[in-house]
């Protein structure tokens, strides 16, 4: 009965993903009631403000990259990561009169892109500022759009290289591209293939799960916060499920491993 | 023909190396046309998948097959988005990259809850700590260690102090180890490719190898 209904090798899945949604509401109604929720320092995120500073004192552009993933796609989530870091830089650019270069490689992100940036000047009462023509849309191609930024990095000597979001292949080409600019740079990424090449040739850098955080941490905005939670609470979780699941698997007990294998595949 | 492309090839190569010396004409060039032809590549790549994915299965099936009805959805979400060139209706681009921010989002919940989450945990707790009391297994202890410490590192709403500092220190130092392994690796593939395009150069281009 229970197998017409539903696909039963990913009912835990399910249950999960359920359970997460329930208490993520119930953290941000209890943040809306004004419950506040602590996040730590991350401290590549703390370098943005010194990589915008630094072009300020130089008079030169910042450059921002939201990576190259679509709207459309698992990492999707890391562009929208990278987009809340946008914000945050276009409103430091906007404070300081700075100019700044956003390249694209996805067309729908252009859009989004353009609003978030224009959004940041407006927010910064400086709208007039807003400089359409340096949010660029280069190319779908991943090497053209990677060639196309180092040379815009290269031409327009960029003082800081802000590159958040899901990189590939590239990435060490956009590092060395931003170092021969002479440029400081942050960097952030949850692919872990390609973060040995921002950890090595940036920086700044921020890992994995600090990129998702640090739209909350910037902003400071409480139900940003409160998703923060209960991530962690999902990691409380996953740190017990290893710890009981290890003892259970050691002691010849596989009744955890085999109904996760029957219901969590 | 094969032989103009060879040259063509050769050239964009060494114009884009020329990079390493300093920014130049030669790479902007090279730039430019690459940036150029994949544009031209995209607006042919875009057309034919209109053409073959929604417009032929939609208003010219094949003989024996039913119209494809459901497909003027996505049909009419792509041509909303052009409606961000007009000035009044530009908010009815907002529609479907709305859906395309939607789908974007479910699927990146599905893929680390399934993927992410749970296969890594069920992976981790395969391994048990030794196989018999006598065969002491000093990799698994390390491995489990290894993935409890580096989510540990990544927990935001507490202070890293404490048991939670010695917990992130280890997940630091596992992660760097499994960068740096990373890092070599990929470096040797990289050199692979230098070692085909010099190949391309002294052998195709130059004849000389």
């Amino acid at each position: 009965m229970l197998e017409e209904i539903f696909v039963v090798n990913r009912l835990v899945l399910f249950g999960i993903t359920v359970a997460i949604a329930v208490i993520m509401l119930i953290a941000i109604r209890r943040a809306k009631k004004g419950k506040k929720y602590f996040i730590r320092r991350i401290a590549g995120l703390e370098a943005i403000d010194e990589a915008v500073g630094r072009a300020t004192e130089m008079g030169r552009p910042v450059h921002f990259s939201p990576g190259i993933a679509s709207l459309s796609e698992e990492t999707a989530a890391q562009t929208l990561a990278g987009l809340a870091v946008l914000g945050y830089v276009a409103r430091l650019t906007a404070k300081y009169d700075t100019d700044l270069i956003v390249t694209n490689r996805m067309a729908e992100v252009l859009p989004i892109t353009e609003e978030v940036v224009r959004q940041s000047y407006l927010s910064e009462g400086k709208p007039e500022n807003y400089n359409p023509d340096n949010i660029i849309f280069l190319s779908d191609e991943q090497f053209a759009y990677a060639a196309g930024c180092m040379g815009i990095m290269s031409r327009e000597k960029v003082a800081a290289n802000i590159m958040m979001g899901a990189f590939w292949a590239e990435s060490l080409i956009f590092a060395e591209g931003g170092f021969v600019a002479g440029s400081i740079q942050v960097a952030g990424t949850a692919n872990t293939h390609q973060l040995p090449f921002f950890l090595a040739a940036c920086d700044y850098c921020l890992i994995g799960e600090e990129l998702f955080a640090a739209g909350a941490y910037l902003s400071q905005d409480p139900m940003q916060v409160a998703s923060i939670r209960v991530q962690d609470i999902g990691k409380v979780a996953a740190v017990l499920l290893i710890i009981v699941g290890t003892i259970a698997s050691t002691c010849n007990w596989p009744v955890i491993i085999d109904f996760l294998a029957k219901f969590a595949s | 023909m094969e032989t103009v492309g060879i040259w063509i090839g050769a050239l964009c190569t060494l114009a884009i190396f020329s990079f390493l010396l300093r920014e130049n004409p030669f790479f902007r060039t090279a730039e430019h046309l690459f940036i150029g032809l994949a544009a031209g590549l995209g607006i042919f790549y875009g057309y034919q998948t209109i053409v073959s994915n929604a417009w032929t299965p939609l208003f010219n099936p094949d003989p024996g097959e039913a119209r494809k009805w459901f497909l003027i959805v996505p049909l009419v979400l792509g041509v909303l988005l052009y409606t961000r060139f007009l000035k009044k209706g530009k908010w009815i681009s907002r529609i479907p990259l709305g859906f395309l921010v939607g789908v974007g989002s479910a699927l990146a919940i599905r893929g680390v809850i399934g993927a992410s989450f749970m296969s890594q945990i069920v992976a981790t707790m395969e391994l048990p700590l030794w196989h018999t009391m006598a065969k002491f297994k000093i990799d698994a202890i390390l491995f489990i260690l290894g993935v409890i410490g580096t989510l540990i590192y990544f927990f935001f709403s507490r202070e890293q102090k404490g048991p939670l500092k010695v917990g992130a220190s280890i997940g630091k130092w596992v992660m760097m180890l499994a960068f740096g392994a990373a890092f070599g690796n990929t470096v040797m593939a990289r050199m692979s490719l230098l070692v085909g395009r010099i190949y391309f150069l002294l052998g195709e281009w130059l004849h000389i190898l």
